[in-house]
């Protein structure tokens, strides 16, 4: 009889868990040996991933473990994740990921995946120069540490923040964020 | 905004005055090279260091250092000394990383301030099913603190729990951060007040009403700089404190490189790609080097993306640690590249460059490999004190330790 009642419960569980959430709900960066020629990309089993790789850059250094250098090697969770995200210093869609320790002790903190965007998802421009709410150019995915993916240009209705965002959007949540070299 | 719109007034009205030279045949002054597009370093001297472990630097003959909870006293009355420091804490600044020194001595050696840290969390290496480290936000990570050794206590003292990135003036004064808890925890905001007091522990005055992530990293005179994080980011703002409630925005989103010798002008870098020369009076913009400018190539090998922070100045000359290896860079006339010198071995380059002459530098590194391909967490690197002759390009390293037994030079920035 026990073993009845737990074979319902199991096919029960399996039935309401969507297929999409099996094994595919996270994040890989690959910091690529650049600051601003790194990668990353979704719906990844290991690391394969079954969409096209998406450029993105992280920190103004290489050490990984003083502030404002790339973002650490590691596996992040993403405490939350919001489209319209009202900060100072970064606004629009953004994940945030969970903190870092370093071996030596050294602490690396808010730490994002974001984009240069408004928080209704727009460009602010008002200077010729370097706009925190305005993606320029490939200087920008030059970060505080963070990782950094191009608002623009925008192609076939989305730009690869768009693209990241409605991945997230289709599967419910993205789960972690895998950092590799 | 009103100050960073004075900053933009005062860089176009030197633009302006840049322009005029120029009309008269002037050349820029900011680059290295012979005209407005040229790379910085184009001009600039390029080699690598090479690197040959000893038993102990020139330098340890004459400069204190920390490995571990041991202070080597080579200064002061207890010159030859070894004191145990930490009280128990590890000798290390998980909160600052080289935002300050780890250890900072006052003009005669006599007395050391310096981070410690009570390790709380056990963070997990990554895996399949471990991400975060195995931490849940709010986790208690580690209670920092603030200690200092004197000659004259004779002995090591605590000064505050729940405090970290002490900065020691010349005439005494000690600046600390006071967090607002004593437990530094997992994707928490580690928010605090800088506290100014005597290194005796007798007095001591709140010098900010708001509670914010501030980094303290020198004294000029009876001024401190210190930087004052920005939301949601590691990136921060140097302001200047000089007073209970009193403080000046020095430069938005920079970083110090360096502190001149006379302590009038900060060396900073600015944005991502931009490094300025600006006045303590006031802020103004003396001179800046734009890293990104017409003709550097995006992934220029040889020009820096951006300076690290924590480098010095000496005389005419700053050196920095940098992503494609140690900048040396010349100030005398405008900012102009001189030397790009790659640290082959050292896997995260020269870091806190302290030039101790014209040619000679003393610094930390982390050594051994680089991450694998694969690597799923950063590597435990080793550390070492090292000592360089930037005109033989060679570096000595001794004193190698595991990662979490912080080999440093006791070092101070103020002035």
């Amino acid at each position: 009889m026990k073993l009845v009642i737990l074979s319902l419960t199991l096919l029960v569980v399996s039935f309401s868990v969507p297929a999409t959430a099996s094994a595919y709900q996270w994040f890989i960066y690959w910091r690529n040996s650049s600051l601003i020629n790194g990668q990353i990309d979704y719906n990844c089993s290991g690391s394969t991933c079954n969409s096209p790789l998406y450029r993105a850059g992280s920190g103004s250094g290489t050490n990984a473990c003083q502030h404002n250098n790339w973002i650490p090697l590691g596996s992040y969770n993403i405490p939350f994740h919001q489209d319209h995200y009202a900060g100072s210093a970064i606004q629009g869609r953004v994940w945030r990921l969970s903190d870092y320790q370093c071996s030596n002790g050294v602490t690396r903190t808010e730490l994002f995946i974001h984009s240069e965007e408004t928080s209704s998802n727009g460009q602010y421009c008002p200077t010729g120069g370097d706009d925190p709410f305005c993606w320029e150019n490939a200087n920008d995915y030059y970060s505080n540490g963070c990782v950094k993916v191009a608002r623009n240009p925008v192609t076939n209705g989305a730009s690869d923040l768009g693209r990241l965002d409605s991945w997230v959007h289709s599967i419910g949540a993205a789960q972690w964020l895998d950092v590799t070299s | 905004m009103r100050r960073s719109m004075l900053r933009r007034m005062l860089f176009v009205g030197a633009l302006l005055v840049a322009g005029v030279a120029a009309a008269g045949g002037a050349v820029w002054s900011q680059a290295a090279g012979t005209g407005r597009a040229a790379e910085p370093a184009r001009l600039a001297v390029k080699g690598a260091f090479t690197r040959v472990e000893v038993q102990r630097l020139p330098a340890q003959a004459g400069h204190s250092w920390v490995r571990g909870t041991a202070l080597e006293q080579e200064r002061g009355k207890s010159k030859g000394k070894v004191v145990a420091l930490g009280g128990g804490d590890e000798v290390i600044a998980a909160v600052t990383g080289s935002l300050s020194p780890l250890a900072a001595d006052s003009k005669d050696g006599s007395t050391v301030v310096y981070s410690s840290w009570r390790q709380l969390s056990r963070p997990q290496p990554s895996g399949p099913k471990v991400h975060g480290q195995g931490l849940k936000p709010g986790d208690p990570i580690g209670i920092p603190s603030v200690r200092v050794y004197s000659d004259a206590a004779g002995k090591d003292r605590l000064v505050a729990t729940g405090a970290y990135g002490p900065a020691l003036s010349l005439d005494g004064r000690l600046a600390y951060v006071r967090g607002d808890t004593s437990t530094l925890r997992n994707n928490v905001d580690y928010n605090g007040k800088i506290v100014v007091g005597d290194v005796a522990g007798k007095s001591s005055q709140v010098w900010t009403s708001e509670s914010a992530r501030y980094f303290p990293y020198a004294w000029v005179g009876s001024t401190l700089i210190a930087y004052k994080s920005l939301p949601e980011s590691e990136a921060a703002d140097v302001y200047a404190f000089t007073g209970p409630g009193q403080s000046r925005l020095l430069a938005p989103n920079a970083f110090v490189v360096a502190v001149s010798p006379d302590g009038s002008s900060l060396l900073v870098t600015v944005g991502r790609r931009m490094v300025e020369m600006i006045r303590v009076s006031d802020g103004a913009i003396e001179a800046s080097l734009p890293l990104d400018g017409n003709g550097v190539a995006l992934d220029s090998a040889t020009t820096p993306h951006a300076l690290m922070f924590a480098g010095s100045w000496y005389g005419n000359r700053v050196v920095a640690n940098s992503d494609v290896g140690l900048v040396v860079l010349n100030v005398s006339d405008g900012i102009t590249i001189e030397s790009v010198l790659k640290t082959p071995g050292f896997p995260n380059g020269i870091t806190e460059p302290t030039l101790v002459d014209d040619s000679h530098i003393v610094a930390w590194a982390e050594v051994g490999a680089a991450p694998a391909p694969g690597a799923t967490d950063e590597a435990a690197y080793d550390n070492a004190l090292v000592q360089c002759d930037l005109a033989a390009q060679s570096c000595g390293i001794a004193s190698v330790s595991p990662s979490r037994t912080w080999a440093r030079w006791v070092s101070n920035p103020s002035r």
